[in-house]
């Protein structure tokens, strides 16, 4: 089969001189510059916006950043997008969540490195991410115990930007930069994360 | 037909006066939509991200160069394909609002075999249907597809519209948001009830 990145190309960096500022701020937020902005580039006001609702949602986040990164981590894993998983994993190291702990998130349930607050947070993550979502009424009575509204609210919104995320790139098969795929390969179980169709 | 779910709201929409930091947004989504959604009352405890995200929204449908009948057709089947019978319900409304008659709305399932839909309408349909699909069921054929109608640039934007429905997917569907008033009556009197229910949402 021929590779769909053949029939739906990225325009060159240097292609967009207008959205400079833009990679500038994707390049702050992930450390590189993911390809998945080229490949929205022919859109240049989306790609400006997407950008600051990224960077805007991360900083209002009030949840610790690398349990914001783990939760999109998990969110993409219940979407199987390889791309995000590797992403996600990333910023968690880079925002200090040990490599064993980002490991060991396909065992978050029972793993000692994740305490019951963090488990409860990634399991309502897990149920918001589901297409379509299996959240009930008692889940969030359940959060409530342990969590404010607004944190809860946080926990969704960054499960639905991972939607973004997981659809887009996995429709592409968007190739994966080095820094991520490094990390990824080091640190992600090999029976759990592959780069596939973004390798 | 989906799982049956406690009816909604499970987070509870803020009032419009709560946030007057977003009343330009609200101005905006009342443009847009014809009323504020229970999703960005809800978002409100967020406003930062809840103003980025609208303007990302309007970004994409601003000028749209496929036309925003086409991408609310897609954002209708894409919602669907993803099981959120909140999007569902707003696509359909909006596409009824610009023009879109409502039986053409209502066949948006059966896009791949009936009369009412161009080839270059099925084309972008199958796109979105299979880009929401989880994990993704999107290969090279659908983009050769596209490239017989669409421009590269407008490929992108029908990609956008779907993708960006990831977003709001997943955020309604989690909160199980109540859908509004005319959206509702709008799709109770026309889609065919095997495809669309209000489940969780309903008022």
């Amino acid at each position: 089969m021929k590779d769909i990145r053949s029939y739906f190309n990225p325009l060159h960096r240097d292609a967009s001189p207008q959205l400079a500022s833009a990679y500038r701020s994707a390049e702050d937020f992930y450390g590189y510059l993911p390809n998945y902005f080229l490949s929205m580039s022919r859109l240049p006001m989306a790609v400006e916006a997407y950008t600051t609702f990224l960077t805007e949602l991360y900083d209002e986040v009030t949840l610790p950043t690398g349990l914001a990164h783990l939760i999109s981590m998990q969110a993409s894993i219940v979407a199987g997008c390889n791309y995000s998983i590797a992403h996600a994993a990333k910023n968690a190291s880079d925002c200090g969540v040990t490599g064993e702990k980002i490991e060991a998130l396909w065992q978050f349930e029972t793993s000692q490195l994740y305490n019951a607050r963090e488990r409860a947070a990634l399991a309502f993550a897990t149920k918001s991410a589901h297409a379509p979502s299996t959240l009930d009424k008692p889940d969030f009575e359940q959060m409530l115990t342990q969590f404010s509204e607004l944190e809860i609210c946080e926990i969704i919104v960054i499960v639905a930007q991972t939607g973004f995320h997981n659809r887009w790139n996995d429709a592409l098969a968007t190739p994966l930069e080095a820094q991520p795929l490094s990390f990824a390969r080091s640190h992600l179980p090999g029976n759990a994360w592959d780069p596939g169709k973004h390798a | 037909m989906l799982p049956t779910r406690a009816k909604g709201p499970y987070l509870a929409p803020l009032r419009r006066e709560d946030t007057p930091e977003l009343e330009p947004t609200y101005q905006d989504l009342i443009g847009f939509l014809g009323f504020v959604p229970n999703t960005e009352l809800t978002m409100a405890r967020m406003p930062r991200s809840t103003k980025a995200l609208i303007d990302f929204v309007i970004s994409i449908y601003g000028d749209s160069e496929v036309g925003q009948p086409m991408l609310m057709l897609c954002g209708l089947l894409a919602s669907a394909s993803a099981g959120c019978m909140y999007c569902s319900t707003h696509n359909a409304n909006a596409a009824s609002d610009l023009g879109v008659e409502a039986k053409k709305i209502a066949a948006v399932w059966e896009f791949e075999s009936h009369p009412i839909f161009s080839e270059r309408e099925r084309a972008a349909l199958n796109l979105a249907f299979k880009a929401c699909q989880t994990p993704s069921g999107v290969s090279s054929g659908d983009f050769e597809r596209m490239a017989k109608y669409f421009s590269e640039t407008e490929t992108t934007e029908v990609l956008m519209a779907v993708c960006h429905f990831g977003i709001f997917n997943r955020f309604n569907d989690s909160v199980a948001a109540t859908i509004e008033p005319t959206p509702l009556a709008f799709c109770k009197a026309h889609l065919p009830a095997e495809h669309w229910q209000p489940g969780a949402h309903d008022e």
